[in-house]
Formats: C-alpha cells, structure tokens, sequence
C-alpha cells in the first residue's frame, strides 16, 4: 500500500510549523507533515503528548494561532465558509462516539446529508442503509444509540462519518472507551476501510493495528513530532531513545 | 480455593416470594422500632385530628353558606360576560372540546384499566368518605347512614373484586370508555340533583328557600357540550380509519394553534359575529387587511428569494434586481400609505418628510444589502439580516403604521433565518412558504386584535373570571417560551453583544416583583411608546406575562443547554452543520428534554401568578372571590344580605379549581417524561 501512496499522489494535508497553545501551555510546538491521498496515517505517543490536539486542528475543532495547514487545498483560517466546507469533507470518529441520543440510528446518519449536502431525504436513507450494512447493523437502523452496545454505535459513528462521503476520515481514539471484546469490531471496520483507500489519520493505541494497516506512523511526544516512519521500521528499528522507551513500555 | 480450581455456579431457581400483605408492610415500615412505632401514632392521630376539626368540622358546618359559590358560578366563569351573548362563550367551549375530542382519537390517548383498579378506586373512595363521616363532628345519625353508606359501597368493592378473582385483572376497560360514562353521570346529575337550599331569581335577585336545579340554560349547555365531546371523539376515530393518524395529528395541531386567537378573538370579543352574519365585522378585511397581506408577502417572497441564493455566481442579477425594488419603493410608500390609512381606526398623519425619509430608508437598506449580498453567500446573509434589523428597529421610531412596523420586523427575523435555507431549490420553496403562513397568521392577528369589540360590559376587560385566567395563561406561557429559549441560547451565545443584552434583560426581570412589572405595563410604558399606541389591559398583562416569565424560561433552558456535552457540539460541527442547525436538531430538543419538570413548574408557577392582575383593574378568579362575591347584596325572603362575608367559602372553593388544573399539569409532565424517556438515557 505505501508504494501507492507514494508514488504520484498529491498531498492532500499540509501541516507547516503549527503551534497551539492553551492559555500558558503550549500543546503543539511547531509539527510540520503532510499526508498523501489515499495514505493511512497512525499517530501514537504518550498521553498529554499533543497527538490529539494535532488531530483536532486538523478539521478545526482546536484553533491553532502559528503555522499553517491546508487541507485538500484549502488554508484553515477563520473564514467560516471555509472551515464548514472543509469540515464536510473530513469525516471524524471520536472517543466517545458522540451519538446524538434524541435521534434514531438512521436519523444520526442521515441529518448531515440531508441538511448540509442537501440530499433527499430518501437518498440520504438508502445511502444510510448501505453504510450501516458496510459496517455491519443493517438491523439497528431504528434503534436509539441508547439501546446499542459500544462497539455498535461507534460503527454507527464510523457510518455516519461516510455518510457525508468525507475524503478524510480522522479517528481520534476510536476504541479506548470500549470494552476489549468490542475493540476488533471497531479494528475490522477500520481496516476494510483503509483498504478501500479513504485517507486516514489514526490516533491510536492499538499497535496491532499500526503494524497491519499503517502506511507510516507518527511518534509524538512534548507537541512534536520526535520520530516518523514505516511501521517495519518504527517497531523494528526506533532510532529516537523516547520511541525506544514508549515502544519498550507498551509492547 | 486454590487458583487452578474452576467453579461453576449452579444457579437455582428463585426462593419463594417473601410474605406480603397491609399487616407486613406496616410492621415492616410503621412500627420497626419503638421509636419509630411511637413517631407513627403521634402523626396518625395528628393527621386524624386535623382532618376532623379544621377540613371535616369546618367544611362541613352549618355556617358555611357554599351557596354563594354555586350561585356565583357563571360570574366565576365568564365574569361579566352579556348574558344574551352567552351562546358564544358555549360556542367556545365547545370549539376547545370538539378539538379535545379528536386528539383524543387522533393521539390514541388512554390505555386499559382493569376492573380491579375501578374496584380499587371504589374502595379507597367508599372507605375514606365512612372513614371520614365517622370522625367528623355534628349530628350523629346523619354520619351514621354517611358511614353505612359509604361503608357499603367499599365492602362492595371489596366484595366483588374477591368474587372476581384473577377475572378483575383480566377484565378491562377503554379509559376513554370510563371518562365517557363518567361524562354521562356529570350531565344525569346536572340535569336531575336538586343543588343547595336555594333558588336563585336572577331577575329579581332574590334567593328562595327552595332546593333549586341547576338553571336551564347551564344545562342545555353542558349537555351540547357533552354530546360535542362524544361527536367529536367518534368523528376522530372515524377519520383515523380514512387518513394517516399523522395527517390528523398535523390537522389537529393546526387546529390547536388557531383555537386560541379565534375564540378568543372573534368568538368571544366581536359582537357582530354570529351564524347569520359570519362576516360580520370583518367588512374591512377585504378593503385593507387582504393588501396588509399580498403587498409584504410578494415583495418580502422576493426578498428572500434573493436572500437565500445558493452560492452568488450571478449576484450581479441579485444586485440589479435590490436595485431596482429599492427604486419601485420610493413611489410605492406613499400609495402604501394612503392605502394604509384609509383604515376606519384612524389616519396617519403622514407627510411628505416621513415618505421621504421612510422611502430613502428602504432604498439604503436595499442598496446596502444588495452590495453584501454581492460578495459572497454565509457571512452576508447574517449581515443583511443585521442590516435590516436595523432598519426594522428605525421603523420603530418613525410615524408609521403598527402593523407596517410588526411585518418589516417579522420580516428581519425572517431574513436573519435566510442562510440556513440558501442552496437548493425545494428548501427555498419551503422557506417562502413558511414567510407567507407566518405572514397570514400575523395579518389575521392583527386585523382580529384591531377591531373594536361593541361588546357592552362594564369593567375594563370583556374577559373575566376563569376565562381569562385561562387567556392570560395559556398566551403568556405560549409566547414566552420562544423568548425565553432565544434568550438562553443568547445567553451562552459567544457573541458578546447578545449575552450582555440577554444577561441584563435576564437579571433585571428575575429581580422585579411580577406586580412591579404589571404596575410598569399598566401605568408607565404608554410614556415610552410612539405616539398613538395603546394597549388595553388585557394585552398589558398578556405581555407583562409574556416578558416576565421569558426571564425564567430562560434560565431554565440555560440548565438545560448546560447540561449537553461538548461532544455534542463537536461531533455537530464536525459534520459541517452550521451554528443553527446544530442548535436547532441537536442542541435544543436534547435541552429541552432535559427541563421538562422546570417547564412545568414555571407553567404552573405562571398559571398561579394570574392572579395578581387584580392590580391593574382586570376581574381574575382570585379576585372574583376574595372582593367580588363577599361584597354582594343579594337578599333573600328573610331581608338579609345573602353572601356577604362568604370570603373563605369562595377561597376554599378557588383553591381546589387552582389545584386541580396545577396537579393535572403537573401529572401529564410525569407522561411526557417517561414518554420522552428522561433519564434513560
């Protein structure tokens, strides 16, 4: 897959020097990447690291104040024509799912498209179907997020991401909040996913699925990035003595 | 056990249920210790003692003259009310049950009761009125055959339950079908119970010692509205089997909504209006009120055609076509004028200055919306909106019509909405719509609100008595709630200008007594408005009301805002909703449902707080009894004076209506929380 992503695809994110500060502390401290079409990115690194901060400036939910990221050709600044178009193309997942719990499963997934793309009503339904039966609970559709486990509505929450047809998807801890036995069904969607060829950024503590799926992955540590690689050369080969001590805390 | 030991529990079935029954439950929670056994007597017997001497003994003496309050009951209602208008307050009554009578049917209200919990309630009944004719004070043998008969009617109850066995479970009843018979035994004794020791002449205002029916024309009433209630229930079911229950519902809701401005406005307050003449009164609606309508609605659709382009291509065309309507303005105002002022309620007294600076107002609005609109489509929207806000607030200030005012501002509100509705073609169709209902609505309330009543009562209000307590409720509560929860949302709003205004308006209102405020509507905001304004009392109250209880509105949806997670508003944004369809489809249903017992309370608290209209000069419930009735001459065969001084009748009298209404409310609250599923989440 790395040899596709590499090969002639255009950049469709570009980070340069972002900082982000929350009031005295400073959360990023200059990151500086860009991911390729159709490139799965995997960001780890210990708690308080940065890792989400970076992610959420990604579609603007955190307000960056230095550097500049431009996003599929777009600079993210305080125009909000801008933010709200780039915010309908990047997808995200959260930790805590975040499931409108007044509305049905298939509502969830629907009010987007139908309000922001303007989709008929019964499109935006048959694209909702298919979505969840991608990800498996074609039968909850009329169900309350309430009345589902975990796992199910964070593959809700995957589906109704895709239902704005996003040409990023963010993932910002997608499985820490469920219990172990729910984790893989998560995992599966997001590998079929990735195979499908959605850009993705994957904040994540499952090194499993770093080493399976990740074209490179991003070491984060004090707002930066310290170390950045393949996964073959990141578990195998870790050149900076901070990956050397996070690897050897978690493997 | 040791680690490499693996257990599987058996799981047997569940012991035996533990011993229940009245006995159990009492020693179990009355008397399980000393202490607690001594704290339940002393209550008990206290409990006892309260009933028999104040409630029981005091109720229930032979001083007590309640027949100033079954004689009272249509100046309770209805106040002074003409009584050969009557018919119309019926008509009313009957418009409001015709539309109970269909949601009934359209919502499918009511479940099964079983015979058991009839039974149940017959017993608690029987054995609390024995109980009670027993503890009482007076004469013996009447509590006697009180106690025997209620007895009997328990041990009845009792009896037939057990004779019934599981059947009484098994054997149920539509609770609609219990309230219909109910309905029917009202009217049977309505029609046949001899009331009270008097007969009431009203004509020549004397009270005979003679047991008197109910008065005729009260029971031709209830009876029509009766056989309305059990018509329109029927009629409901009916329709539900040829249309959809959500085509009903819809109707029904539409229904609701003009219940209210059309009773209360043209059937009761327009005296010319009666089934000979249904146009009566309303000559003018053709010569005036019809252009009031079609003028702002064709110029305002286009408006906001034009304000809800989809992303401005050709706003080149936009621009031309601001333009030009600005330029058609300028030699419409005055033909719009004179139009306007041929209204019989009186000239404007327009002159030229006023056409000139109005129509140069409406072309710098045009002009300047046109060059913002030009440029690009999210931010300008909510910069036109501003822009004519702005405008709408100098109409304020200038001498012109109050219904010209009322539309440009509607229209400015409408503007401000225009963003959310820009794109596709179907929506902006939608929008429009909406701007012309709207429109009508308001053209219809205005022309309604307009038209002097001929009605002749005396006092300042046609309405009285519990009527208008319910009109001052129910329109209060009504308009305060959107207030209210735009309030809230300016309150947490990040734009400095709306929280600060909201929070002062907030603040400043929680910290006026209500009577202050009634006291400022009555006697002080006339120095404020322009010139020519009035209000009569009833819409003074009505928007001191309004006003008063959007404050507390407020801070209740403001918990409620405050209790949504900020996952909500981010996964929201991340799904590119704007500001207001977050807050619109996700926010504010999740808030709302959230204080629904606080909504509640401050319904109820308003519902209550009607009553201190007294002060500005309007006849209320509260009033009726505590100055209106106590003060009446009324004589009887013997000389005296009937109900003079029968104020604790009367207020004990008013206090269980006002319980009964506020326990209804707040026991449907109960419904529609566990309906909503609060707390289950």
């Amino acid at each position: 897959m790395s040899a596709v992503a590499d090969n002639g695809k255009r950049d469709i994110i570009v980070c340069e020097d972002v900082k982000k500060w929350f009031g005295d502390f400073q959360a990023l401290k200059g990151v500086t990447t860009s991911v390729k079409e159709q490139e799965v990115v995997v960001v780890i690194g210990p708690s308080g690291s940065g890792k989400s901060t970076f992610i959420r400036t990604i579609n603007r939910l955190e307000v960056h104040q230095e550097g500049t990221i431009i996003v599929d050709g777009i600079e993210l600044t305080n125009d909000l024509k801008n933010i709200e178009q780039i915010r309908s193309e990047v997808g995200m997942v959260f930790q805590q799912f975040n499931l409108f719990p007044h509305l049905t499963v298939m509502q969830n997934i629907t009010l987007a498209p139908i309000w922001v793309r303007k989709k008929p009503k019964d499109e935006a339904e048959a694209t909702a179907m298919s979505l969840l039966e991608r990800v498996g609970i074609p039968e909850q559709a009329d169900k309350y997020p309430g009345q589902l486990s975990g796992g199910q509505q964070q593959r809700v929450a995957i589906a109704r991401s895709l239902a704005m047809e996003p040409k990023i998807m963010l993932f910002d801890e997608p499985t820490s909040a469920l219990d172990p036995e729910m984790i893989k069904e998560v995992l599966d969607v997001m590998k079929e996913l990735a195979r499908s060829g959605m850009t993705m950024i994957v904040v994540t503590h499952e090194m499993g699925f770093a080493r399976e799926v990740a074209d490179r992955v991003l070491f984060f540590d004090y707002g930066l990035i310290v170390e950045e690689g393949t996964p073959e050369h990141f578990f195998t080969n870790p050149q900076h003595d901070r990956t050397k001590l996070f690897l050897s805390q978690i493997l | 056990m040791s680690t490499d030991e693996f257990v599987v529990h058996e799981h047997e079935v569940a012991p035996e249920k533990p011993p229940q029954g009245p006995w159990v439950w009492a020693r179990e929670n009355l008397f399980s210790s000393a202490f607690n056994a001594v704290l339940s007597i002393l209550f008990i017997v206290a409990i006892v003692l309260f009933v028999r001497q104040l409630v029981l003994g005091w109720v229930l003496d032979d001083g007590r003259r309640f027949e100033a309050v079954w004689t009272n009951m249509r100046l309770y209602m209805v106040q002074a009310y003409p009584a050969d208008q009557m018919v119309r307050v019926w008509v009313a009554v009957s418009t409001v049950v015709a539309l109970a009578g269909v949601s009934l049917a359209a919502y499918r209200v009511g479940g099964q009761m079983s015979a058991r919990t009839l039974l149940r309630i017959g017993m608690g009944v029987g054995g609390a009125a024995a109980f009670g004719a027993l503890i009482a004070t007076g004469d013996l043998g009447t509590r006697l055959v009180v106690a025997v008969v209620a007895g009997g009617v328990a041990f009845a109850c009792f009896g037939v339950n057990r004779a019934l066995g599981e059947r009484a479970k098994t054997t149920t009843f539509h609770t609609v079908a219990v309230f219909g018979a109910a309905i029917v035994g009202a009217i049977v004794v309505l029609w046949t119970v001899p009331f009270g020791r008097f007969t009431f002449d009203s004509v020549e205002r004397v009270a005979r010692h003679e047991p008197g029916v109910v008065s005729e024309t009260t029971r031709i009433g209830w009876l029509a509205v009766a056989v309305v209630a059990f018509a329109s229930y029927f009629a409901g079911r009916a329709l539900m089997r040829v249309m959809s229950g959500k085509a009903l519902r819809g109707v029904v809701m539409v229904g609701w909504v003009l219940s209210l401005p059309t009773i209360v406005l043209i059937i009761l307050r327009d005296p010319d209006w009666n089934l000979e003449n249904p146009m009566g009164g309303f000559d003018f609606l053709a010569s005036t009120d019809v252009w009031m309508f079609i003028g702002p609605a064709a110029v305002g659709s286009l408006f906001m055609f034009l304000a809800s382009w989809p992303p401005v291509g050709n706003s080149q065309g936009m621009y031309g076509t601001l333009l030009l309507l600005g330029a058609l303005a300028v030699p419409a105002t005055p033909f719009i004028m004179e139009l306007i002022s041929d209204r019989p309620d009186g000239g404007l007294g327009v002159d030229a200055n006023d056409v000139i600076l109005i129509g140069g107002l409406v072309v710098a609005l045009f002009i300047a919306v046109g060059v913002v609109l030009s440029r690009e489509v999210t931010e300008p929207g909510k910069a036109a909106a501003a822009i004519v806000m702005i405008g709408a607030l100098m109409l304020w200030a200038t001498p012109f019509l109050m219904r010209g005012r009322l539309i440009v501002t509607i229209a400015a509100l409408f503007v401000v909405g225009a963003p959310a509705f820009a794109g596709d073609k179907r929506s902006r169709v939608r929008y429009i719509g909406l701007w012309i209902g709207t429109l009508a609505a308001l053209v219809f309330f205005l022309a309604a609100i307009d038209t002097p009543t001929t009605l002749s009562f005396p006092g300042k209000s046609f309405l009285g008595g519990l009527a208008l307590t319910f009109v001052l409720a129910l329109t209060s509560i009504t308009l305060s709630f959107p207030i209210g929860v735009l309030m809230a949302l300016g309150r947490t709003s990040s734009m400095p200008i709306f929280r600060v205004m909201s929070t002062v308006y907030i603040e400043l209102v929680r910290g006026i007594p209500f009577i202050t405020v009634l006291i400022f509507f009555d006697l002080i905001l006339v120095l404020f408005l322009p010139a020519g304004l009035e209000f009569d009392s009833v819409t003074l109250a009505i928007l001191a009301g309004t006003l008063f209880s959007a404050a507390y509105l407020a801070e209740n949806v403001r918990g409620g805002l405050q209790s949504i997670p900020n996952g909500q508003y981010e996964a929201s944004k991340a799904m590119g909703l704007s500001t207001l369809q977050s807050t619109v489809f996700i926010v504010l249903p999740q808030a709302l449902r959230a204080v629904i017992p606080a909504l509640v309370g401050q319904t109820i608290a308003i519902f209550k707080d009607t009553s201190l209209v007294a002060i500005i000069g309007l006849f209320d419930f509260l009033f009726i009894a505590d100055k209106v009735i106590p003060a009446q001459t009324v004589v009887n065969e013997a000389g005296q004076v009937a109900f003079l001084g029968t104020k604790l009748e009367n207020i004990l009298f008013i206090s269980v209506v006002y319980w009964i209404f506020t326990f209804s409310f707040s026991r449907a609250s109960l419904r529609i929380e566990k309906k909503v599923g609060l707390g289950e989440r």
